[in-house]
């Protein structure tokens, strides 16, 4: 029995499940760093570093986001395990974890992007400016990324809780599926 | 002999109005200017501006200590040449923008020194807050245009403690004390 990398009706495939969890520690190292940075004072030493390194890790995610999309939209999706309401709710709630995330990507981009100047992934790649907004545009993506975060965090406790309660209280294999590719069984 | 009273009265009241002239800045053709430099760690100057501001003045050259002037600052129109500090600068870390989006200076009393300087004290709104502030000006020409109009021309220096006003942020010793650096060209009305 090998571990799958695509995904089939029965579950999820290796490269799903990364891309899934490599996600997952990237946004949550994001949230905090973005929460930290925002209140070092002036002469902290890291009132520079911080927001660079926020700023490399958000666009390497942006790269690893358009993978997942690209990977979700070609991939099988195994069959929910729950039905009725709840596949539905499951459905919005995951639907509204993939929005707030490019929202948040789109509006980081934007801010990072309103001197015109490239933007950097740490001192390796260099990503042009495609978008170079006014003032008015840049506070309001400021106020949007920091709600947003803020969204963000909220409806990431119910996706850990709900995961959580499938595992410990229906004790289904909805939070096993996402750490266990699925296996060849021929 | 009373009607004659009345009308050199009117005469008075005329000729003070009519020989301190107005005058609006160039806002069009921007020749005024709202400089403000901020120490960095008290190593350099950090300038900038504000782009968008209007204001009147009267100015009488017989009578300087007559003068008048108001100017009100758009505030979101801080411009430090770093789009990405100029957000910061307007965020509610610094000139808040939203809450406040107006300054101003309404000028109250015009001193003429011995210089022949002049010390204009005035209300100065700023973070909404109104405290008394000197602006320390003085005249660089004035004229005819060649282009058919009156003009008048000052520069102006005056300095406030941002916590003065509210501003809490704290940028180190160095850097407590705003610097504005005033240009202004007046057309007559």
């Amino acid at each position: 029995m090998k571990a799958l990398w695509r995904n089939t009706k029965e579950g999820y495939g290796a490269l799903s499940i990364g891309l899934h969890w490599l996600s997952a520690l990237t946004v949550i190292i994001l949230l905090a760093l973005g929460i930290w940075m925002v209140d070092l004072s002036y002469y902290d030493p890291w009132y520079q570093d911080a927001p660079l390194i926020h700023q490399s890790l958000g666009l390497l995610l942006v790269v690893v986001t358009i993978v997942r999309l690209c990977n979700k939209m070609l991939s099988e999706h195994p069959e929910p395990l729950t039905n009725g309401l709840q596949h539905y709710a499951a459905t919005f709630g995951h639907q509204l974890l993939y929005l707030l995330l490019i929202g948040l990507l789109v509006t980081g981009y934007v801010i990072s992007a309103a001197d015109g100047e490239a933007l950097w992934i740490f001192d390796w790649i260099s990503v042009p400016a495609f978008v170079v907004a006014d003032s008015d545009t840049v506070d309001v993506a400021g106020t949007l990324h920091e709600w947003g975060s803020y969204c963000l965090i909220g409806l990431l406790v119910i996706h850990i809780g709900a995961a959580l309660y499938h595992h410990l209280v229906t004790k289904d294999k909805t939070l096993i599926r996402m750490v266990q590719p699925i296996k060849n069984k021929k | 002999m009373k009607l004659k009273h009345l009308m050199s009265l009117a005469a008075v009241c005329f000729f003070n109005t009519a020989i301190a002239d107005e005058y609006a800045l160039d806002i069009k053709g921007a020749h005024a200017s709202i400089n403000f430099k901020v120490q960095h760690l008290g190593y350099s100057w950090l300038t900038g501006r504000f782009n968008t501001f209007d204001g009147d003045l009267t100015y009488d050259p017989k009578k300087p200590e007559a003068s008048k002037i108001s100017v009100v600052i758009d505030t979101a129109s801080v411009d430090s040449n770093h789009a990405r500090r100029d957000k910061h600068l307007r965020s509610n870390d610094f000139l808040d923008v939203k809450k406040y989006p107006k300054a101003s200076f309404e000028s109250t009393k015009v001193t003429v020194l011995d210089n022949g300087d002049l010390a204009i004290l005035g209300d100065f709104t700023f973070h909404g807050v109104t405290k008394p502030l000197t602006i320390n000006a003085s005249k660089i020409g004035e004229g005819k245009s060649p282009w058919g109009d009156y003009r008048v021309g000052f520069e102006g220096t005056t300095s406030f403690l941002m916590k003065d006003y509210g501003v809490e942020k704290d940028l180190g010793p160095a850097s407590a004390t705003v610097y504005l650096d005033l240009h202004i060209e007046a057309i007559k009305k």
